[in-house]
Formats: C-alpha cells, structure tokens, sequence
C-alpha cells in the first residue's frame, strides 16, 4: 500500500492487504509497537517516490498471480507500471489505514516532544497535524505551547471517582457520596451521567477531540482517553466518535480528502500542490472506483484545469439550453439589437420596438428591396453586408460558445450511451459465451473496449473545455489535429462495438475491436502526454480568465 | 439530558432565590392555570451605573428546550432593543449563548444574566445584529450613546 498511479486502462491494482498495523491501543500511556509493522512504517513513510513493485518482500505486488510469480519479470512490469506524465502520486486509505497513520504520527512525535501519548496526540490535533509548526512552538515555549491547547504534559489517567460527600455536580446538582463524577486536570467536577450526555451531544454534532470541560470559560481538553471511558457503555455513540476523529484528521490536513462518492470511506492522500492546479490536474482513482480530481473535487476532468472546469461549468448553467434556442430561432434586429423570432409571414420585418424595416433574408433595409417580396436577391449589396456585419459580436461569441459546447455536450451524453452499452456488452459476452462456446477471458476484450471507449470520451469531453478557452493560433492547429484524430478513431471503435456479432463473424471482429482499441487507447496516451507537456510548457495562450 | 432539564431548572431557581445579583430578577412565567412555566423564564437585567445604559431596566425572556443544559436557552428582549448585537426580533447574539461557541452545561442563569448586562455597554461590533445600532455606533458615538439614554430612561425602572 504505497504511492501508485491512475492508470484508465490497468486493472491490475496493489494488494492492500500487505498493509497491518496494530490495533490502537486503549491503555493510555502504553506504547505503541507500531513501528515494528513494516507496512504500517511504509505508509509512514510519506516520500512520493513511487515504489518499485516486487521489490520488497513487503511492498505492494499485484493481484495478477501469473506476473507476481514470476520474478524474471520485474523490469517489463516496472515499464508497464512507469507513471504517465498526467498522472499524479497519491495513495488511498481505508478508516482502518487512515487510523494507523494518526497512531504513526503521534508515535514518531511522541519521543520528540517528551510528553505523554495523550498529550502528543492533542497537541497534534490542536495544531492541524503541521508537525513543523507544532515544534518549533513546542521548542520555544512548551509550557505556553500546550496551556494554549489546553493540556498538560502528563496528565493522570482519567478515572471515574465516587464518595465524597461535599460533591455537587454544578449541572444537575445532584450531591452526595453515591454520585460518580470526573474531574480533569482543572479540577471541576461533574458527576457522570452529565459528562456522558455532554460529551454525547458534542459527538453527535460531530465533535471528538475538540470537546472541553463543562465548566465555565474552561478551555481544558476533554481528551481522547477520557471521552472513550465515558462513551464506553455506548457503542453506537463510541463509532460515531472514532469516526469523527478519522473525520477531523482528514480534514484538518490539505493533502488529504475523502472521495466523493456516495457512501464511500476511502480518504486520497495527494501532495500535487495548490498552486501547481494550473498546469497539473491531480486525477486521482478511488478504490472504489470513482475517478477525481484532487483538487475541485468534480469528476475526473483530464485535461481540462481546475479553474477552466469550473468556470466553464458555471458558464453551462448561465447559458446553455435558453441560448441555444435563441441562437437557432431568433435574429436580432440590425438597429436596436431586439430579439425576434419570426413566427410567419413574409420576410418585410416591422421591429416591434424602434419600427425599422428590414429583410430576414439579407438584413438589409427594405427600403431597397422594392416589390420583391419573398424573394430577396440582394444578398450582397453594401448596405445589406454591413447590416449583417453590424449584428453584435454577442451573437458571434454565442456561436463559438454553442460550437464547443454542443461537442462536449455530445461526448457527455455518449459517455452515458457508453455506460449503457457496457450493460448491454455484458449481456452480449454471456451470449457469447453460451453460445459460441467462448469461455470468459475471451470475451472481456468487448469490456476492455468499452472501458476504453468511456474514458476517452470523457478526455474528449474536457478537451472542448480547454479549446474554447484557447486563443486560436498553430499551437491550438496542432493540439486540434490531435483531438481531432482521437475523436474519429473513438467513433470508429464505438461503431465496431455496437456491431452485431454472429458465429462467423466474431473472430473478425474480435480483431477488429481489439486492434482498434490498442490504436485508440495510443491516440488517447498521445493527447493527454501532450496536453500535460503543453500545459506545463506555457504552450497555449487562454482567454484571461 | 432531557430528564435533567427540569430538575435542573427547579435548583437554578432555589438557587436564584437564595441569592442573586442586586436590581436583577429572574422567574417562570405564571401558566393560565396559575402554575408555573420552568421552561420560559421573565428576566430584568439593570443597566450598569456609570454607563449610559444606567437607571433602565430591561425586560426579556430566557426560553429554555428540553434539551437544556445540553442546549442554551435563548435570550429575547421584549421590547427588542437598541442595540448592535440584540437582532430585530430581540434575540441576543452572545458567545456564551451559542451551542457552537462557549455554551457549557454548567453555566448559570446568573451567569447568563450577567453576561448579558455585561454585553450592554460593551458590544461586539464584529458580530453585527442590527443595521441601525450596529451602524450608528460605527460611525457616531455621541449620537448612539444619546439614543442608549433615551432608551434607559424609557424603560427607566420605578
């Protein structure tokens, strides 16, 4: 379990059960033994270097059997396996993982600082996880560096007491010898049953480390030890805190994010920074299988930057549909720019608002069209080529909007057919299989095809986006040469998939599919090396966004 | 903590009764029937001398949920109130007062009360209200503080 790559096309995936750590201990001031679980060092290990598969006997290997059992093998699936230049380092955590990181860190902390596990780990917490900050503060005032958040160095384990009979807890007022109550390092004592419900509440509003004593103006930390012997009798509660703890770690930390997936658990750990989202788009693969970018959290939106993708989309919303109706059933009026919809009748146009009479044919004046009624031949006269060059850049923009906009809107809903076809493929390949007698792995390359086919067209899809943006020069010539060749070997190989295949006929176009997939599969690897080079090189110029 | 709300309030008014700040008072409201409401309490809060909220007293109410101590109560002058962080219905912005900010189970009403006397005088502009305090004390000290006076004497206290 170690930094590995998008790859569309591979399926093969790292075995994440090379990873174990030990269970996060309950016993407070107990230490951990981390350190001694090689996988759980490794996702410690927060160098982006992609680790070489097979290399060690606890890296990462691939679930293909026949490749991992073969030693002899390991450069060509080091060539296979070789980062991509738009793809980007990051690694995926399951809650399990991502609570072993958080033990990791506090432990390589813990010697560090020289106070208690308890202590590391909510000074931690306090300060978003940024261990150099924590430091050098710790290092220059520890005794201010931990009042500030709240805690001492070796607080004594939490323990509820009983007995004392001057006790009266300040929120139910309940008194007496028989009352349980708790008492932080403050010293303010609260029977048990409040603490509970009060730190109950908290977690339910998604609170976990950052609950304090009850008292007044009290800024002392509840802490992790004592919030879990108070939620002990309570294992809904008791989830909901741990899960809030893994929450705030995931959030609190700008290189890590959840997938946005409905009902996923996986959080992505990506170190491409901010300001490099530009000019890299930080694609990330979810286990689970949703592809997305890092950094806007939309949709996998190679190759398209961030900042495009998200102004483009709020472009879509603004316009869209409505203009597109305009845009295709209105002309404006040369004079007062009105929109007019012609709904019948001849081509003498009266402007409703400023009067002005005009043809619909030529835009010209009719004043100069005489008795020709219906039958407009003055198509090129001055005055009538003025009047349709008059007519507002608005509406010539709104043309090369609809231009891009009406392709990438066809790749989207192609994409969605794709989806769709890949139903109707998984049907056709049982059929196959009964019927021509195929057995399973020679029909997957219908699958592979359309795995293919839907990651292309939504690289298509987003290379619209970059283009509209794109002030047109050769540089943009070349880079629609290139779209232009992945778009019809895309459709080429959509049209094969959807053929009908009979007995006599598979073997052809098993050929056919999978001879087109290989080229396709190359266009796309060619578009996107390209595309990320360009970025990266300045090579275009975009409209000042 | 829903079975503690009541019995909580029923010892916040022992406790009131015993002891509580000079010139303010606190108490359930009378039900129809002549009970008493726990759950919505009449509360005066005295302006501080020396300031220019002094010699008026301001009505409002503390309206507990069942949820209480776990939850705040909320503050509601009535009449609402001249002032930057009291909102136009007469709900009071404070810290103390807010679930998400520094509310604890154990504070008080006294401590309520108090805290909100406090907030009279001392107002917290970065955490605006209402349009018209909020700006008027932005920009003109004098003519706020003249229309804080006008409001004590008002509700000037007999």
């Amino acid at each position: 379990m170690s930094g590995y790559n998008s790859d569309g096309f591979m399926d093969e995936d790292y075995d994440d059960d090379a990873f174990e750590y030990s269970e996060e201990e309950e016993e407070f001031g107990h230490n951990a033994i981390i350190g001694n679980s090689a996988g759980a060092s490794q996702l410690n290990n927060e160098s982006q270097t992609e680790t070489q598969p097979g290399v060690s006997a606890d890296g990462p290997f691939y679930e293909n059997d026949l490749l991992d059992d073969t030693g002899d093998f390991e450069p060509v699936l080091g060539s296979i396996k070789k980062k991509k230049a738009w793809e980007v380092d990051y690694m995926i955590y399951d809650p399990e993982e991502l609570r072993a990181k958080q033990v990791n860190i506090a432990a390589r902390m813990e010697p560090l600082l020289g106070i208690s596990k308890e202590a590391t780990r909510l000074l931690l917490r306090h300060y978003f996880w940024k261990e150099e900050n924590l430091i050098e503060d710790y290092l220059s005032d520890s005794e201010r560096t931990l009042a500030k958040a709240g805690l001492t160095a070796y607080p004594p384990p939490p323990e509820l007491k009983s007995g004392d009979e001057n006790f009266s807890c300040a929120i139910c007022y309940t008194d007496g010898a028989d009352e349980s109550y708790l008492a932080l390092t403050c010293g303010h004592r609260f029977c048990s049953d409040c603490y509970r419900t009060y730190v109950t509440g908290k977690v339910l509003e998604g609170d976990s480390w950052r609950i304090h004593c009850p008292a007044p103006k009290c800024k002392v930390l509840l802490g992790i030890t004592a919030s879990r012997l108070l939620l002990a009798q309570d294992n809904t509660v008791m989830e909901r805190y741990e899960e809030n703890l893994t929450r705030s770690f995931v959030n609190d930390l700008d290189t890590f994010a959840w997938c946005p997936a409905p009902n996923c658990e996986y959080a992505i750990e990506c170190h491409v920074p901010r300001t490099a989202w530009a000019t890299t788009i930080p694609v990330v693969e979810c286990k689970c299988g949703n592809s997305f970018c890092f950094g806007c959290k939309f949709d996998n939106h190679l190759p398209a930057p961030c900042y495009m993708v998200s102004r483009w989309l709020q472009k879509c919303k603004d316009d869209s549909e409505t203009s597109n109706w305009i845009k295709v059933n209105t002309k404006e009026c040369v004079k007062c720019k009105s929109t007019i919809e012609k709904n019948g009748g001849c081509n003498h146009m009266t402007c409703r608002d400023c009067h002005y009479e005009f043809c619909w044919i030529c835009m010209g004046p009719w004043s100069e069209h005489g008795q020709q009624f219906y039958n407009c031949n003055r198509f090129n006269e001055d005055s009538s080529k003025e009047a349709r060059e008059s007519i507002s850049k608005t509406r010539q923009s709104l043309e090369r909007y609809i231009h891009y906009f009406t392709r990438y809107n066809n790749h989207e809903q192609s994409a969605k057919l794709a989806r769709k076809l890949l139903a109707t493929t998984e049907k056709n390949m049982e059929q196959m299989q009964r019927e021509l007698a195929l057995s399973w792995i020679e029909v997957q390359f219908l699958r592979d095809a359309v795995d293919v086919l839907s990651v292309c067209r939504s690289t298509l899809k987003w290379t619209y986006v970059l283009a509209y943006y794109m002030v047109a020069d050769n540089q943009k010539i070349i880079f629609e040469d290139n779209q232009s060749d992945l778009e019809m070997a895309t459709e080429q190989l959509n049209g094969l998939v959807e053929d009908p295949i009979g007995q006599d006929t598979v073997d052809d176009i098993k050929r056919k599919i999978m001879d087109k997939s290989t080229y396709v599969k190359t266009r796309w690897e060619t578009l996107l090396r390209d595309i990320t080079t360009g970025l990266q090189e300045n090579r275009w110029q975009f409209e000042t966004l | 903590m829903s079975g503690i709300c009541r019995n909580r309030l029923m010892e916040e008014r022992k406790q009131w009764r015993k002891d509580h700040p000079h010139g303010f008072y606190a108490r359930p409201q009378k039900t129809a029937d002549g009970g008493l409401d726990l759950m919505r309490w009449e509360c005066g809060i005295p302006g501080k001398e020396n300031t220019p909220w002094e010699h008026g007293l301001y009505k409002c109410m503390l309206l507990f949920t069942e949820d209480y101590p776990v939850a705040p109560p909320k503050c509601q002058f009535s009449p609402p109130l001249f002032h930057p962080n009291v909102f136009p219905s007469g709900t009071v912005c404070l810290s103390i007062l807010n679930a998400e900010k520094d509310w604890k189970p154990s504070i008080t009403i006294k401590q309520i009360l108090l805290g909100v006397q406090n907030l009279l005088n001392e107002p917290n502009n970065s955490d605006p209200a209402q349009t018209e305090a909020y700006q008027l004390y932005r920009k003109d000290i004098p003519a706020y503080e003249k229309k804080v006076r006008a409001q004590a004497q008002k509700f000037a206290k007999f």
